[in-house]
């Protein structure tokens, strides 16, 4: 299509005749509405409406021949014209125009206006000026410039209008697969739409290094070339030239054939913790687009692109005006985005059942959330955009967060407005230990009360209570009675090991004095077995042997390793040796544990050979490993209550040690082996010995003697210093220990590195309290335990006989009413029950302690004491003497019963063994004891193990009722239970439970073979030890 | 099969949370006690058993699963001292597809297991472990990755192993959690004991949120002994209380735990009681007939296996179309004594293992059972004594797991086994290292192939192992 010739004037050269610029008709312009004009030219200068005759601007051209020329039909000044045309020197004619880039412009040469020759180059456009210089070749001659479209590449689209269109003029397809033309003709028919694209939807204050991170909004124009200004709204929290710079004018302008507008979003930072913040633009409608559906983008404005958690953490605490010593700690953490956080809150030892967790405001004590009962593990708390609990924004709870203002309370029936809470608070980098309040003392008991205290106190500190206990200790105080206990003076130690020896000599004897003496008799472990149960029935060092209890459940060997079982001389010592230190030094004690050749043998330290670097041997490290996990800190750093330190940047509890340090301590504990030898041990029973010469051992291989000749099971281990590692090490807590010490040297250094480390005194504290008193103590109980393992008020740390009063005349352990709260006490030991029931109804059986005395033994119980015989034959127990599954005991101090006890947070250690087969065995044990097994009228009683020459009936186990008897007798059945509450259950039975077991009372008659009285007396007991008030002892 | 939707997990989890009182409630689904009368639910199509061996202590799997040739017996060889097993004792294995330019073999105790092997019932999956995220020896060398707390201590890798989430302090094992989703698939049938049994004891594998494990012994449950056989002497047909000295007593003892206690560990107590009672009774009915012909040895194992046969012939008068067991082999810890230790335990699993096979085969469930095995760790590959008699091994980390039964694409080793040089590209240490090895497969990838083979799948495979995405394998492919 061709423009038609039209002349602009603008300047006639004076000199030298008509200078002509002629428009050229176009090439190559697409004019879908077939006016005669460019398209393309039409809408870049809104030219649509033109008619192409018509000179709109008056500067004559026509539109059609401005659209040719590239210039503004609406714009006098804008013509194809002559910018310049000087005579030089009358020899030449220079002619100067402006360009339009995209257009071609041939020069001419006339003399007559009528024949044109065309004069060499023809030019391109350049946006510039151009200028050709013509030779004076004639007087007169007329110049003219011919301007025309040109297609570069072919494509029906002229130069021009592909440069302006944001085509390649020299490829056909700019896009390749879509011709120029097709492309080009969509957007000339295609309404202009407008849309905007989301490029980076966050945007932040900080980024990865520390720089305002921007966002990035685009208006994205599809179809259409022509220059658009559309209006946008800008809404959303963001505040410009506060949150983020001045960029958003609220006007988008696209120039011609521009198509995308960038609308960058650049942060300001600040130091307030905020939650997202959107910032939406909406394109509003204007004149001469459309908008898309997509009219609106959002950008989120964050604090911080690293996503770090913020974390928060709180001890929680008994509400004003609560009293519960209940305790626990929670941690929350700002999520990276600020716009929710996770929440975690572990507590025990509420006084009553819950009834509600939330977070409140401190301010106003509005519920800003509310969590689920029990432990609260990672509870997502997101900030509602309108806000909750009085506060009308997500932004307003975040601020009260950052505030410290936002606290969790737990509630209770028995406290309903909350029971224990805490004030989060940001951790900035550390958490502080607040000590826990000091305790109420508890009132001074009198009459029942006190009779009740004192029989809970028995619970606690002695294997059972018997009547001859009770009087002893109601006369002589709780603190009289732990001050004759520990002066050994007044309470020898009874001692295990002389018990065993002569009891094995014993049974040899007897074997050998029967006619039909076995020719293979031995006595196996079985000595130290039945010493345990006569020692823990007879002694009168109850408390003593009580604690010696609790720490071999610490301290653990089993016989169920083989060492253990066979060198039970070895084994008897080691329990001599915890009854020994029971009230001594922990430090003695944790270095008699270390050198006792049956833990040594149980956690195989004994012989330990320093690194060998031919034969790959290193160091054995389980000792190193169980003394620090077990035996003294832990696996966790503790606060001096016993509660977990936490890392104050990710909330999680802190190793105490690491791999490193067990190698590095396996190290201390070589070229360690047996100091003693000795001769004998025979097996045969006619050659029978077990007190053979014993002489020091001088070679580090020697592994003890034959079975019965066990001096080097119960005699310290010594060094053997070739086998010690001497070079330097490194152990927990940083502590160094120079290379070339002796060996005895480097164990005295770990000793007392273990000894000293802050965890050890609530760590050995907690483990003591559950033992002989509740499961839960809380933190106050263990701080004011372990306080008194740090300083026993004379200096001294490690002052065993201070913790152990410490334990046992605490507050919590002696206030009555404490035993009421829902998490309070323990679940009683099988053996525990089981001694229990043997002292209160003063077992015996018919083979006296008396004699052993012909092998050198020295009775140490009252004169008519008998054995008690049983060996491995306890059936349904569960648990025998020293016969723990493994060096983890028989259960975990932490094990929690899945269920309302683990939701309340409580540990329940003694319920890892209570499985549905095992609570049926134990009460088939009693069952059994006094109907299938009771031989008829009797109480009842438990088989034995027989000695040669005794019957079965002469080693059984019997009860003795007689005080019982006299209790049904003097006061019928109310009497009878009366009684044994005060015996069992320290009179704890509950009312309902009471009822129960009377009404079974009353209903019982005598049957064949035994009197009524008899069935009474043993369904009460019966019904006693299985009841909920005796099992769980408070 | 019946596939149990997330939201009715999720529903049960929330009832469970408003009245956590009343979690142990949920656990049997009773509807009546002191029925005698076993139910029978006929053939319970898609049937499925997994059976759970845990090795506690440690297995020092070095010795289970052993070079024979190539680099890794040079290192084997190099590091095991006196520990080491003769290449030439080794029952060499012949992997179906796994390679890595070593040849591998079993301990010579496990000579029942090797035709378990080479007939394709049993696979090995080599170096597992508790793992936070895919954990290389650079890693690990610098920090760089989250590592499972308390690495290499019994107690701690014990409950990670249960829990596969070494990342978080305990509170459901993934055996649980699966019991969580699957039990609705028993409760349909009417099934009233629980989805998980434990032949070994209380155990963090199968504490789930509404579901936790029923514990009997390897005679299976008792009674209350003093009343009669089926308490019949306490008890009339009705089930009332006999006007008697029994009945009397037997009441009373059903009231003092039917009483209600504030207390929160007597009404534990209580729970574990009554749960005895009735379960006893349901067990004693559902076993009553089931013989099992196959010989199980008189071990430790062989008894808790023994049982699990015979819940599993039970099954269709338990109701059960899952089932979910835990026994236990102890003993594992093998400081010292090792050579004859840890030979007397493999005989056992070797002659206990192969025994629940064939008895799976006699009840013509072996492709509906699948057994494995799971433990603390492995040990380090070097010895801790000179004397071979006394020599032990100590605390490491990967370990190789063994996989048994019909539906188990057996004759293959799955996973890598590791370098075995000692401070090798594995090894913890690069220097006096003792060969603790990293291990190169997640307990969580290990675990959730068994549970998506047991009916675990989709989004509910992220319910039980919520830490699987960080790994690349979620389906190690040892499963049918």
């Amino acid at each position: 299509m061709f423009g038609s010739h039209t002349f602009c004037f603008s300047r006639v050269a004076p000199l030298l005749g008509a200078l002509i610029l002629l428009p050229l008709s176009s090439a190559h312009a697409v004019d879908l509405d077939a006016d005669g004009m460019d398209d393309v030219w039409q809408q870049y200068f809104g030219a649509e409406d033109l008619a192409p005759g018509v000179d709109s601007d008056g500067d004559g051209a026509d539109n059609a021949r401005e659209s040719t020329a590239g210039t503004d039909p609406l714009d006098s000044a804008s013509c194809f014209r002559l910018a310049d045309a000087q005579p030089v020197n009358y020899t030449a004619t220079t002619l100067r125009w402006l360009s339009e880039i995209g257009k071609r412009y041939l020069p001419q040469i006339s003399t007559n206006l009528l024949a044109w020759l065309d004069w060499e180059p023809v030019l391109d456009g350049t946006d510039g000026d151009l200028e050709v210089v013509f030779p004076q070749t004639n007087a007169l001659q007329f110049f003219r410039i011919q301007v025309s479209d040109v297609d570069s590449d072919a494509d029906g689209i002229n130069d021009w209008a592909e440069l302006l269109a944001g085509f390649n003029p020299n490829q056909a397809e700019t896009s390749t697969g879509t011709p120029d033309l097709v492309a080009l003709s969509a957007i000339l028919t295609n309404p202009t739409t407008l849309r905007v694209e989301v490029l980076q939807g966050t945007a932040y204050e900080r980024n990865l290094t520390n720089q305002p991170g921007p966002g990035l909004l685009r208006i994205v124009r599809t179809g259409g070339l022509r220059a658009i200004t559309a209006p946008y709204a800008v809404a959303g929290r963001p505040v410009q030239g506060v949150d983020y710079v001045e960029t958003f004018s609220g006007q988008a302008t696209l120039a011609f054939g521009q198509n995308e507008l960038d609308l960058p979003l650049t942060p300001i930072a600040d130091d307030v913790l905020e939650v997202p913040e959107y910032l939406n633009v909406t394109l509003q409608p204007g004149t001469n687009y459309a908008l898309a559906s997509t009219n609106s983008g959002a950008i989120r404005l964050l604090d911080d692109e690293s996503g770090e958690e913020i974390l928060f953490y709180t001890p929680l605490e008994a509400d004003a005006g609560v009293v519960s010593s209940a305790s626990g700690y929670g941690t929350l953490f700002l999520s990276g985005d600020h716009a929710s956080a996770r929440v975690s809150v572990t507590f025990s030892g509420l006084v009553a059942p819950q009834t509600s967790a939330h977070l409140h405001d401190h301010n106003t004590s509005a519920i800003m959330e509310s969590l689920e009962l029990g432990q609260i593990l990672n509870h997502i708390w997101t900030f509602p955009t309108n806000g909750t609990g009085g506060f009308t924004s997500d932004q307003a709870l975040l601020d009260a967060l950052v505030a410290n203002e936002v606290y969790v309370n737990i509630h209770s029936t028995n406290y309903p407005s909350g029971e224990i809470e805490g004030l989060f608070q940001r951790t900035e980098g550390s958490i502080n230990f607040t000590a826990p309040p000091p305790a109420t003392p508890p009132p001074a008991y009198t009459n029942a009360q006190l009779a009740q205290d004192v029989q809970r106190f028995i619970a606690q500190a002695s294997f059972g209570q018997t009547d001859a206990l009770f009087t002893n200790v109601m006369t002589r105080g709780l603190s009289g009675w732990l001050d004759d206990q520990m002066n050994t003076n007044l309470t020898p130690h009874t001692t295990l090991l002389p018990f065993v020896l002569s009891a094995d000599n014993w049974v040899v004897a007897q074997n050998n004095a029967q006619t039909n003496a076995s020719s293979t008799f031995q006595p196996f472990f079985q000595s130290l077995i039945h010493g345990w149960w006569t020692m823990s029935v007879h002694a009168q060092d109850q408390l003593r042997q009580r604690v010696a209890f609790a720490l071999s459940e610490i301290f653990v060997v089993s016989v169920n390793n083989s060492t253990v079982r066979n060198r039970h001389y070895g084994t008897a010592d080691y329990w001599d040796t915890l009854a020994r230190n029971a009230f001594g030094n922990f430090r003695t004690l944790l270095e008699d544990v270390t050198l006792h050749p049956i833990m040594a043998n149980y956690l195989s330290m004994v012989q330990n050979e320093k690194y060998n670097a031919t034969t790959g041997v290193s160091p054995d490290e389980n000792y190193a490993r169980e003394i620090m996990q077990l035996f003294s800190i832990g696996l966790v750093e503790l606060h001096p209550d016993g509660t977990l330190r936490l890392d104050a940047t990710n909330g999680l509890p802190l190793s105490t040690y690491d791999n490193t340090d067990i190698t590095e301590l396996a190290k201390v504990f070589t070229g360690w082996a047996y100091s003693k030898t000795q001769t004998g041990g025979l097996a045969s029973p006619t050659n029978w010995s077990n007190n053979g010469a014993i002489t020091d051992n001088n070679s580090f291989g020697y592994r003890g003697g034959a079975q019965y000749a066990q001096a080097a099971y119960y005699h310290p281990l010594k060094m053997f210093a070739p086998q010690h590692e001497t070079a330097a090490k490194t152990i927990v807590g940083d502590v160094h220990i120079p290379a070339n010490q002796t060996g005895d040297q480097d164990l005295d250094t770990a000793m007392d590195a273990l000894f000293n480390h802050p965890n050890t005194p609530a760590f050995i504290a907690r483990r003591l309290i559950q033992r002989l008193v509740t499961s839960n103590p809380s933190r106050g109980y263990v701080y004011r335990v372990a306080q008194a393992f740090v300083n026993d008020g004379t200096g001294v740390r490690g002052n065993l006989g201070a913790v152990v009063r410490a334990i046992l005349l605490d507050p919590e352990a002696r206030t009555l009413s404490v035993a009421s709260q829902v998490g309070y006490g323990k679940m009683r030991e099988p053996l525990l029950e089981m001694t229990h029931l043997l002292r209160a109804f003063s077992a015996t059986s018919s083979i006296p302690v008396s004699v052993l005395a012909p092998q050198g033994y020295t009775n140490p119980y009252a004169a008519n004491a008998s054995q008690i015989r049983f060996g491995n034959a306890v059936g349904g127990l569960g648990q025998l003497p020293l016969n723990a599954p493994s060096v983890f005991n028989w259960w975990h101090p932490d094990y929690s019963a899945p269920g309302p006890v683990s939701a309340a947070g409580l540990d329940s250690p003694e319920f890892e063994i209570a499985t549905e087969t095992q609570m049926f065995n134990l009460a088939n044990l009693f069952s059994g004891a006094f109907w299938t097994g009771n031989g008829g009228n009797t109480i009842g009683g438990f088989a034995a193990e027989l000695p040669p020459g005794y019957n079965a009936l002469q080693a059984r186990v019997a009860l003795n009722t007689t005080a019982t008897q006299s209790a049904l007798t003097s006061g019928g059945v109310s009497g009878l239970v009366d009684y044994l509450n005060g015996l069992l259950t320290h009179q704890s039975l509950s009312s309902g439970a009471r009822t129960i077991v009377t009404n079974a009372l009353n209903a019982t008659i005598a049957i064949p073979g035994s009197t009524q009285d008899n069935e009474r007396i043993k369904t009460a007991i019966y019904l006693f030890f299985n009841s909920p008030d005796y099992v769980i002892q408070r | 099969m019946h596939i149990i939707s997330r939201r009715r997990f999720l529903k049960q989890s929330a009832c469970t949370l408003l009245t956590s009182s009343a979690v142990m409630n949920t656990l049997f689904h009773l509807k009546g006690i002191g029925s005698a009368l076993a139910a029978n639910c006929g053939p319970i199509p898609d049937y499925k058993s997994l059976v759970c061996v845990f090795m506690r202590g440690g297995n020092d799997t070095h010795n289970w699963l052993a070079p024979v040739s190539g680099a890794n017996r040079t290192h084997y060889d190099d590091g095991r001292g006196v520990l080491a097993l003769p290449s030439a004792g080794l029952l060499s294995l012949a992997p179906l597809t796994y390679s890595d330019g070593s040849t591998y073999g079993l301990n010579p105790v496990l000579s029942s297991l090797k035709p378990l092997f080479d007939s394709g019932a049993l696979a090995m999956v080599a170096n597992v472990g508790t793992l936070v995220v895919p954990t290389t020896k650079t890693l690990y060398t610098a920090n760089g990755v989250p590592l499972p707390a308390q690495l290499f201590s019994h107690s701690d890798q014990q409950i990670q192993w249960q829990s596969s989430l070494p990342d978080q302090s305990f509170t459901t094992g993934w055996g649980g959690r699966m019991a969580d989703l699957l039990v609705a698939a028993n409760n349909d049938l009417g099934a009233q004991i629980s989805i998980s049994m434990t032949l070994a004891g209380l155990n963090n594998y199968q504490v789930g949120v509404a579901t936790a494990p029923y514990a009997v012994s390897t005679a299976g449950s008792i009674p209350l002994s003093g009343y009669g056989t089926a308490y019949a002497n306490a008890l009339n047909g009705d089930g009332s209380y006999k006007t008697n000295n029994q009945g009397a007593r037997l009441r009373a003892f059903r009231d003092l735990m039917a009483m209600g206690n504030p207390n929160l560990m007597q009404g534990a107590y209580a729970s574990v009681v009554n749960r005895a009672y009735d379960a006893d009774q349901l067990l004693t009915a559902a076993l009553t007939g089931i013989t099992v012909a196959t010989a199980f040895p008189p071990s430790l194992l062989g008894g808790q296996l023994g049982m699990v046969a015979k819940l599993i012939a039970a099954r269709e008068h338990l109701c059960q179309k899952r089932q979910i067991f835990f026994v236990v082999l102890d003993g594992f810890d093998t400081h010292d004594n090792q050579a004859a230790t840890h030979d007397a335990l493999l005989a056992d699993l070797n002659s206990s293992l192969a025994a629940f096979y064939t008895a799976t085969v006699e009840l013509g469930v072996q492709n509906q059972v699948t057994t494995f095995g799971a433990s603390d760790f492995s040990r380090t590959l070097t010895p801790n004594k000179s004397d071979p008699t006394t020599a032990g091994s100590d605390h490491a980390w990967g370990t190789h797991m063994f996989v048994m039964g019909g539906a188990v694409k057996g004759g293959d080793i799955y996973g890598q086994v590791p370098s075995l040089q000692v401070n090798g590209p594995d090894d913890v240490n690069t220097t006096s290292g003792r060969g603790r090895y990293i291990p190169t497969t997640s307990v969580d990838e290990y675990a959730a192939t068994l549970a998506k083979w047991f009916g675990v799948t989709g989004p509910d495979l992220a319910t039980v192992f919520p830490n699987l995405s960080r790994f690349p394998n979620p389906d190690l492919g040892f499963m049918l």
